[in-house]
């Protein structure tokens, strides 16, 4: 199969809404610590970008 | 700033980062907590393989749905940059361009060509591709002063401006997105036509399937000029040949 599928999804239901606030996330990063991202981001504009795996 | 949130383990995470020397933050949702409470998890990820003839594996379990979210100073979320097929990836000059509307050093280089009172030039948001990576292709006008090119609506009879990409094995090209165009009356004639002036910029998606062998693209930019002193121009048609290489994807080989 070599064509993008469509599998119909709404992606507008799908995570956070546009116009709402992102939630707060707190993760450890690739050096264990742990991270805030909206303390981090501290008054700049962000990137969120979710993914499959980095190690496959 | 960038942020990238995955289902690793921290090792996982450190390892990768070293590998490619990647300085930005990397985000460990392992157990997928966090992409579980946002709504991201993809429940359907065993199908969505399937559907393309790949045999599950239970690691997938876990995997969010591929995309990104903008978000502005204050952290609300200005825009969700998501595809259909969760093979499908837009570029990061993509994303910074058309998400927040930055210009991007890192492009290919533009292709020129230049027809009766008009300049074209063409760009892709990269100079290379990988499989099931979607690129933008831009197509800049300059068009005279005086003169005006037709847009959409249009009477019958006359061309507007059109901008083409020819399709191919393993190349998929999306609609193209036009500017809004200028509602305008032309003196002795009862329709309503809508035009563009000075420069537009029209943009399409174009994606590639699998690994083809470096191509050029055949663009082709057909419109019809109109000036106020000379009248109504013939339709031209533009065309532009614009490279791209393919690149092997990261830790694997390419796929033919």
């Amino acid at each position: 199969m070599t064509t993008p599928l469509d599998f119909g999804i709404d992606f507008t239901t799908i995570g956070p809404a546009v116009g709402e606030r992102f939630p707060d996330v707190i993760l450890p990063d690739q050096h264990g610590q742990r991270v805030n991202l909206h303390q981090v981001r501290n008054g700049r504009r962000a990137l969120v970008v979710f993914h499959r795996s980095a190690g496959w | 700033m960038p942020f990238a949130i995955s289902y690793d383990a921290v090792d996982v995470l450190t390892t990768f980062a070293a590998k490619h020397n990647i300085t930005y933050t990397l985000l460990s949702d392992e157990g997928s907590k966090v992409i579980r409470e946002l709504g991201l998890f993809n429940e359907n990820v065993f199908e969505h393989h399937a559907a393309y003839g790949i045999p599950k594996r239970d690691q997938c379990w876990g995997v969010p749905y591929p995309g990104v979210f903008l978000l502005d100073e204050q952290g609300y979320v200005l825009q969700k940059r998501f595809q259909q097929s969760y093979r499908e990836r837009e570029t990061g000059v993509a994303v910074l361009e058309r998400g927040f509307g930055l210009t991007s050093s890192v492009r290919g280089t533009p292709v020129h060509a230049q027809a009766q009172g008009i300049q074209v030039a063409a760009r892709l948001d990269s100079p290379t591709y990988r499989s099931f990576q979607r690129l933008w292709l831009t197509v800049d006008l300059d068009i005279d002063a005086g003169l005006h090119v037709y847009g959409q609506p249009i009477p019958e009879g006359f061309i507007p401006l059109t901008v083409e990409v020819t399709p191919g094995e393993g190349l998929i090209v999306g609609a193209p997105e036009f500017p809004p165009p200028t509602p305008h009356r032309l003196e002795g004639l009862d329709e309503e036509f809508y035009i563009y002036e000075g420069k537009v910029a029209v943009s399409l998606p174009l994606t590639f399937t699998h690994d083809a062998d470096d191509t050029l693209l055949q663009v082709a930019v057909r419109y019809q000029a109109w000036s106020d002193e000379l009248g109504c121009f013939m339709p031209q048609t533009v065309t532009l040949q614009v490279p791209v290489q393919v690149q092997d994807h990261i830790d694997r080989p390419r796929q033919r």
